[in-house]
């Protein structure tokens, strides 16, 4: 049994902080801060990213009226060695910071650390960040650099998300979460990491409707994190290889969705921000909203290492699903 | 039941055509290029043909690395592919990409270290097969 | 004519690497090094210098190229210089390629910013 049911633990706020480059697709007009370039007045890549981390966490304490004394303590994610955006971002503060590392699964992961400290009326908040260059550079190769990217890619998103989670009531409940468990089935494509991830969504959600007696019709929406349009496709493709009849027009991909109608993006957006921005910009507002009722988010992660990589070993990956629902 | 490599592999999208096509014009384009400079060289100083190709060879260099710098050698290269990697081309902008993209890492550990990150690989392993072709000649040509 | 036959014979070699990189998992690196000790084999008698002079720039811009220019600087040194020149050689014809590629780059990495 890999699924936890949670008593009291509601989404206070959420804010986002992105670039030009995500104000584009299906976010257009939603982001709360939008810098004009991935540099986003910093001098290089890597504090760019922490400058968009720290401007999400400002713009959640800004619109929840809340200090960051107010917290009990910050759960955050990023892409890069060391957690570097986490603790570099994060050092001048007196709250404590739990950092932690999921790939890009990281939001959901930091949610459930995070909804176990938001108890008795703690107010906890849960941040991921990625970005674009920055991740370029660790995981693949110099930005500047002639590489004719192959078709199945997805393209690291820039910006960070921030929830603020607490015990106290409010419209958008988390009702539960599935912790996921590693997967690797030996596949060594190191571009098409949607389809190295495809696999844990899979076992994830089927252990989710396995543990909550629920199905696809029970969601308004299953939303995947980055697995881009093949990773979706060989996702469906695995639920009706083993036999599920339901329809699966509900489950959809963020990634698919942040930079709808870019061509220069391949399969889609990825990252930890990616999901988080997804999240924070279109879905949580539809249920404040009212418009849907319920949601399980599943953001994937390819756990992989570029040693492991160039020493031929294979990718594995994980995902972690959380319900949200609209507090009755 | 497929299991899940089967139907990656189907789903995987095949490549292009037009990426032979685009390789094909982006190598063929350098070449004429590189011609045409080494024909201005010829004609406007006094070097002969044979002499003129190693500055034509520092020119293509050269424009490589602005091109590369000013951000538009990477557009390019995602719509010609083997047409810029395969000649000198390839070779100078992995230099400078690394070198450039290090840069704020200080003169040291940043754009000294990394200068040869990707293209390391093509010296040792010219200058490998080089050492072994070489001995094998050499013994042939004295027996 | 040495720019028709220059265009076919670089547009070819790279339509050769470009089949690679689209159906194998070779990366760019690893055809670029495959590609520098072919050119290493390919130095019979004259063919590499006559192609040289049919095709012009053509043949000189390739990766492959390079590998020749080694091995060409390498047999040159041998006849002076025995067994010791293999290693005096190597980089006699292939000097100003590395040498413009670091200052260049060095220049490039001073003055501009990456942007992707």
């Amino acid at each position: 049994m890999r699924t936890y049911k949670l008593d009291s633990t509601y989404v206070l706020n959420y804010a986002t902080a992105a670039t030009i480059n995500e104000d584009k697709g299906e976010l257009r007009g939603k982001l709360d801060t939008v810098f004009d370039d991935i540099y986003c007045d910093e001098k290089n890549y890597e504090l760019a990213e922490q400058k968009l981390m720290k401007t999400s966490i400002e713009n959640v304490l800004k619109k929840s009226n809340l200090r960051l004394n107010d917290l009990e303590l910050i759960v955050s994610g990023d892409l890069m060695n060391q957690l570097m955006t986490t603790y570099y971002g994060l050092r001048h503060i007196s709250i404590p910071v739990i950092g932690i590392y999921s790939a890009c699964s990281s939001s959901a992961l930091g949610l459930i650390i995070g909804s176990n400290y938001a108890v008795n009326g703690k107010k906890v908040l849960v941040t991921t960040s990625s970005h674009y260059a920055a991740a370029e550079r660790q995981f693949r190769y110099p930005n500047e650099y002639g590489l004719q990217k192959k078709e199945v890619v997805t393209t690291t998103t820039s910006g960070a998300g921030s929830i603020i989670l607490t015990s106290k009531k409010h419209p958008i409940q988390i009702e539960a979460y599935t912790l996921g468990v590693i997967q690797d089935f030996n596949y060594k494509d190191v571009n098409d990491m949607g389809g190295a991830m495809s696999i844990a969504a899979y076992d994830t959600i089927t252990t989710h409707f396995k543990d909550t007696n629920r199905s696809f019709k029970d969601y308004d929406y299953v939303v995947t994190g980055d697995l881009g349009s093949l990773g979706l496709s060989v996702l469906k493709a695995l639920f009706k290889e083993n036999g599920y009849t339901d329809s699966l027009d509900n489950l959809v991909d963020l990634g698919t969705m942040i930079y709808k109608g870019c061509p220069e993006c391949y399969m889609g957006g990825s990252g930890c921000a990616c999901s988080m921005l997804m999240l924070c910009g279109k879905y949580l507002p539809m249920i404040e909203n009212g418009k849907i009722n319920s949601l399980l988010y599943v953001p994937t992660g390819a756990l992989h290492n570029p040693i492991a990589v160039f020493q031929k070993q294979s990718i594995p990956s994980i995902a972690h699903a959380i319900v949200f629902r609209k507090a009755v | 039941m497929k299991d899940i490599n089967t139907i990656i592999q189907e789903k995987k999208p095949k490549p292009k055509l037009s990426n032979l096509i685009f390789a094909f014009i982006g190598g063929a384009t350098v070449s004429v290029l590189g011609q045409f400079i080494m024909d201005m060289i010829v004609r406007y100083t006094d070097l002969s043909k044979s002499e003129a190709v190693t500055p034509m060879i520092i020119i293509i260099i050269a424009l490589t690395c602005l091109l590369t710098g000013l951000g538009v050698y990477d557009k390019l290269a995602t719509i010609f592919g083997a047409g810029l990697f395969i000649p000198i081309t390839g070779f100078a902008n992995s230099m400078c990409s690394s070198a450039l993209e290090s840069k704020h890492e200080g003169l040291v550990y940043g754009i000294g270290s990394n200068i040869f990150k990707l293209a390391g690989s093509v010296l040792v392993y010219g200058v490998v097969a080089t050492y072994l072709v070489g001995v094998v000649r050499f013994i042939y040509e004295n027996l | 004519m040495t720019y028709i036959y220059g265009a076919i014979y670089c547009g070819l070699i790279c339509v050769i690497g470009q089949f690679i990189y689209d159906h194998t998992k070779l990366t760019a690196g690893h055809i670029t090094s495959i590609f520098v000790v072919i050119g290493t084999l390919l130095d019979f008698g004259d063919l590499y210098d006559k192609l040289l002079v049919l095709c012009g720039a053509g043949a000189s811009l390739p990766i492959t190229s390079f590998g020749h220019s080694l091995i060409h600087g390498t047999m040159f040194e041998t006849q002076g210089n025995g067994f010791l020149g293999i290693f005096m050689g190597m980089f006699n014809l292939t000097t100003p390629g590395i040498t413009a590629a670091i200052i260049f780059s060095f220049i490039v990495a001073l003055i501009f910013k990456p942007k992707s």
